[in-house]
């Protein structure tokens, strides 16, 4: 499937916030007036009338209640003032009937709503154990899960920092991939939920950075290209901290890099089944990427962030700044931030070809300091991914592949980071950690990842 | 509840207190809604600061929980408000806010900022990716925290297979850590993953770096080895990172208030993929750029579209190209939508040379919309656009309605302002007419080049026709300077049943001809004795004026006559002989 597609077209954010509002408050309408009248009764013939209208899209619909939140087919729905009367009627609708799931088969017709409501109304009024409520019809279905069966997010309360950390990594990472996820089935993404879960990643991250870059570092060695999007969002920010960025302009990169190359992870051609590339194709699948992540942020209203991020993803993906075409243009500064770590991660991920060492990738870089890349910008980044960043594995001179534990704070010491050697004792946990220069070695290059690359030239190469 | 009476009693008293911090609370909330006089919301929050800071230096802090519709503190309501202007509580609570504290050391100005990211949710203007847990904690308020539920969890519940995959993601970095935190030992196959890297073709994995958008990079920038001392580590001008930060933050606050800016980049990123797409793509591209184009008009940006799309036809060379970004323009539901607003003064004015641009052939599309606009500004406005678009003759005459008088001006305006030697049929069609008063508007539209083509037929209608045709049609030719007129001015003159006024306004006439012929006339005209005196007295002065030496001898002669009656004859020629020999003298040589 394509990101491109007749669906895009619908302003899914507001739009499918709206649909699920109007469906609640409905139903919580036609159950509070189904106490009163039954469904012949005219009173009530138009709210099921209008109910049936909501639910009579030719699938199967789905309403739960989670955790005290409803969604509607998946879909969280954002309660307002407007409705939130009728939505906590319909809270206590579903206690009462001990459910958390109302399964509207997609063969339902308006006949069977109302059969459902009198059903509803007769029990009601006779009954006082509403939970003993069975509907005669198996199109309506009231799902009461039991408790093992309710997916919960792990209680982080209670775990130890660096595994908050990695669960943070672990809710970005997941978080992207739900996010490609909804744009590939055009519904609006819970873009709340990932800048709350980056500001629990800027907290956490302040005490313990040495450890997130190490992770960004582990989990670009495997093509994942929702930890190379995460990796760029986790680097932006650690920029944002060394800048001394405010929470408000972190988060606004946070989002921008999240959301800036987006439509990569949309495209057919690098799912998950990636296969082995003709070079032609590589290029022609590359070249859809921008237009796909455009297609990406068109899925929602066009508010001034949504343009933003836009024109933040076409400036880092086309690399307007890495190419300064019009240098007398307007700069867009999030976009110069950007562009670094979304480069480094582009070049040191194998994503769809061999990627370089981060050294040189930070060579690279540097390189094009001034003429290409923001210098102030990559100073920050060079301060803090360094030559050899925590996580990367090295070759020292001895011949040993070292993983870089931390990084030397004196400049003139950045080729001599602290590295540690797994042991070759069976069952030894940790391994050797040591300066090089202290044993008389030094570091003779930082090595790539060699895993599965799906390209030709990689495989030839 | 409390059982102690002591306790019921502190209670009761810090209940009255809470109540009315609550209370005070809505009062900033809805001051701020309903955007009252700065003063006014000035004094409200102070009165706030001093009850909140007062409450929180005795008590150290204040802790309200949040429930749809109502505050409350130690599980006692404290505030409860539905309607349309109490409720100040359901917002925290659909945003999933359980409690909020205040703690002792708050400032002003941190009140000041919570309560108005308060009533922005309350106003329902966040956003969709923000919350007011999320604003609150951007705003970095030190001591207004909230407490609330992990939004996250909503990621999970409504899609299963997140919430396997965050099991999968964890317990594979979990393997990374010990319980300690540090890192274990990596497996071998891991290391060994990255040891055999000697064969590696830098240049292949270069290329495809250079098409996934990387394309300023060359196999050279590898050539040179990283070194440590090369790399910058120090900032060296502080400055210079002082100004990217305060303008990433600038960037930050204006990107959720000012959309302005960003449409000229947008159109531009468009304008960029359009024109340089494949042509198997140009039709997403196009259907991509009609719905921001849709919602960037409905976001009110038509002067910043109008601005970036003139611009970019001034760099471009391929205008065929610019005519075909621009088709989104000629959709008839758009034209619809923005022709209607040409009526307004304001949001008209940028539309007219937006919509002027865009190609000829959507003229044919606007000419009806002169019923539906309004005002006289708003069809001007689209005459203009039509005039620019520089529609065929043709094409006018289709659209034009001889009983709409407002129709037919248009049409000769636009034939007027066309280049086309083909525009006279506009005028023909409009003289065609049996209707002098649209003869007339012919004739004020009408190029003098084609007035005198057309004189013998536009003088044949003057029987027919009003007397104001009549008369610009014969000071439009007099004012040509036509001598073939000079006959039939000399017949206006001497018609006896016209006004005097009217004859005498013939003879001025005569004289603008300038030429010979005319000036016979006159001088005919001042020695006739069967002419009006009245006449001959204005041909004498407008000789005069013309300084004309010929008629020197009839004006003397006129001026030694000694008929009485004939004063005013003698004084008008005294006086054009004094201007002739005003004349004279000055052509003397010095």
């Amino acid at each position: 499937m394509s990101a491109v597609g007749p669906g895009i077209g619908t302003k899914s954010q507001t739009a499918g916030e709206g649909f699920g509002r109007m469906l609640l408050k409905r139903l919580a309408k036609v159950f509070q007036l189904a106490l009163i009248h039954r469904s012949e009764n005219e009173a009530l013939r138009r709210p099921i009338e209008e109910l049936w209208h909501s639910i009579a899209h030719g699938k199967d619909l789905r309403i739960q209640l989670v955790a005290q939140r409803f969604f509607v087919d998946g879909t969280f729905v954002r309660l307002n003032a407007k409705m939130l009367r009728e939505a906590e009627g319909l809270k206590d609708v579903f206690r009462k009937l001990g459910v958390d799931e109302m399964h509207f088969d997609a063969s339902m017709n308006e006949q069977d709503l109302r059969q459902f409501f009198t059903d509803y109304q007769g029990f009601a009024t006779t009954q006082k154990d509403m939970t003993r409520f069975k509907p005669s019809l198996t199109k309506i279905r009231l799902i009461n899960r039991e408790p093992g069966q309710t997916v919960s997010a792990k209680d982080d309360a209670s775990m130890p920092p660096h595994e908050r950390l990695l669960l943070s990594y672990s809710k970005l990472a997941v978080g992207v991939e739900h996010v490609s996820r909804q744009l590939r089935n055009f519904r609006a993404p819970i873009y709340v939920a990932l800048r709350q879960e980056m500001q629990n990643m800027w907290d956490l991250m302040q005490d313990q950075p040495s450890l997130l870059l190490g992770i960004t570092q582990r989990a670009s060695l495997k093509r994942d290209l929702s930890n190379y999007l995460t990796n760029t969002v986790c680097l932006s920010l650690l920029v944002a901290k060394e800048i001394n960025c405010s929470r408000q302009a972190a988060m606004y990169l946070g989002m921008s890099a999240l959301t800036h190359d987006m439509g990569r992870l949309t495209l057919d051609e690098f799912g998950p089944d990636q296969g082995v590339f003709e070079r032609d194709e590589l290029r022609n699948a590359l070249n859809k990427i921008p237009f796909a992540t455009l297609e990406c942020m068109l899925n929602q209203d066009l508010d001034s962030e949504v343009m933003h991020r836009i024109i933040c993803a076409f400036e880092t993906q086309r690399s307007e700044s890495f190419l300064k075409l019009k240098s007398d243009s307007p700069r867009l500064w999030s976009s110069e931030l950007i562009a670094i770590p979304a480069a480094f991660c582009r070049l040191t991920t194998p994503l769809h070809g061999q990627p370089l060492t981060s050294a040189q990738a930070i060579g690279l870089l540097v390189k094009h300091s001034g003429t290409h890349f923001d210098p102030m910008f990559l100073t920050a980044f060079v301060r803090v991914v360094g030559l050899y960043p925590v996580g990367a594995p090295v070759l020292l001179s001895d011949g040993k592949v070292g993983w870089v534990e931390a990084q030397a704070k004196d400049s003139s010491r950045l080729e001599d980071p602290r590295v540690r050697v797994e042991p070759l004792v069976h069952g030894a946990e940790r391994g050797d950690c040591f300066y090089p220069s202290e044993r008389g070695l030094h570091v003779v290059r930082a090595l790539p990842y060699r895993g599965a690359i799906a390209t030709q030239d990689f495989m030839l190469a | 509840m409390p059982q102690d009476p002591q306790e019921t009693r502190q209670l009761t008293q810090g209940l009255d207190v809470v109540r009315d911090l609550a209370a005070q609370l809505r009062k900033v909330l809805v001051a701020r809604c309903q955007s009252s006089p700065p003063e006014f919301i000035q004094r409200l929050e102070n009165e706030l600061y001093s009850k909140v800071s007062r409450y929180c230096e005795r008590y150290s802090a204040l802790e309200l929980a949040c429930e749809p519709f109502c505050l409350k503190w130690r599980n006692e309501i404290v505030y409860q408000g539905t309607g349309a202007e109490e409720a100040i509580a359901h917002v925290l609570y659909c945003d999933d806010v359980m409690a909020m504290t205040f703690e002792h050391g708050i400032t002003r100005d941190e009140l000041v900022v919570f309560c108005s990211i308060w009533a922005r949710g309350v106003q329902e203007h966040l956003g969709p990716t923000r919350s007011i847990a999320t604003e609150v904690w951007e705003a970095d308020l030190k001591h207004i925290r909230l407490r609330s539920r992990s939004l996250f969890d909503l990621v999970l519940f409504g899609d299963p297979a997140a919430a396997q995959s965050l099991e999968e993601k964890m317990s594979a970095f979990s393997a990374w850590l010990n319980p300690a935190g540090e890192w274990r030992k990596t497996r071998r196959q891991d290391v060994l993953a990255h040891v055999v890297t000697e064969k590696e073709d830098l240049n292949a994995a270069l290329e495809v770096h250079r098409w996934d958008g990387l394309g300023g990079i060359d196999p050279q920038d590898l050539q040179a080895p990283v070194r440590g001392f090369d790399l910058p580590r120090a900032y060296g001008d502080h400055d210079a990172l002082a100004e990217r930060c305060a303008r990433l933050a600038l960037e930050a606050n204006e990107t959720s208030n000012t959309p302005r800016s960003a449409v000229a980049k947008l159109v531009r990123i468009f304008w960029s993929l359009y024109a340089h797409a494949f042509h198997e793509s140009k039709p997403k591209i196009q259907d991509a750029i009609r719905r921001a184009f849709d919602q960037m008009v409905m976001l009110g940006s038509v002067q910043d579209l109008t601005d970036v799309l003139l611009a970019i036809k001034q760099e471009e060379h391929d205008l065929e190209a610019y005519g075909g970004f621009l088709q989104y323009f000629e959709r008839p539901e758009v034209l619809n939508r923005l022709v209607a607003q040409l009526d307004e003064p304001e949001l008209g004015e940028p539309l007219v040379p937006l919509l002027a641009d865009v190609a000829t052939s959507s003229s044919h599309a606007l000419f009806p919309h002169y019923k539906r606009l309004r005002t006289k500004l708003g069809r001007e406005r689209l005459t203009q656009i039509l005039a620019a678009q520089k529609p065929s003759p043709e094409a006018i005459v289709t659209h034009f309605d001889a009983s709409n008088d407002a129709n037919v001006t248009t049409c000769l305006e636009l034939a007027q302002a066309s280049d086309d030697p083909e525009a006279a049929k506009v005028r023909t069609a409009v003289l065609a007419q049996d209707r002098s008063e649209l003869w007339l508007l012919a004739l004020k539209y009408m190029p003098r080049q084609e007035l005198l083509a057309r004189k013998k037929d536009l003088l044949e209608r003057i029987p027919r026709a009003s007397e104001n045709y009549e008369q610009y049609l014969i000071r439009a030719l007099v004012s040509e300077k036509d001598p073939n007129i000079v006959p039939y001015v000399e017949k206006k003159i001497n018609t006896d049943h016209l006004p005097m006024s009217e004859r005498k306004r013939w003879v001025h006439a005569l004289a603008a001809i300038g030429e010979e012929k005319s000036r016979i006339r006159l001088r005919r005209i001042l020695s006739s004795n069967r002419v009006h005196l009245e006449l001959r007295v204005t041909a004498a002065l407008i000789l005069g004026k013309l300084r004309d030496t010929e008629s020197r001898p009839v004006m003397l002669e006129i001026t030694k006559k000694k008929f009485f009656g004939n004063r005013v004859l003698k004084d008008a020629c005294n006086t054009a002989l004094a201007r002739l020999h005003a004349g004279d003298e000055s052509e003397k040589p010095l």
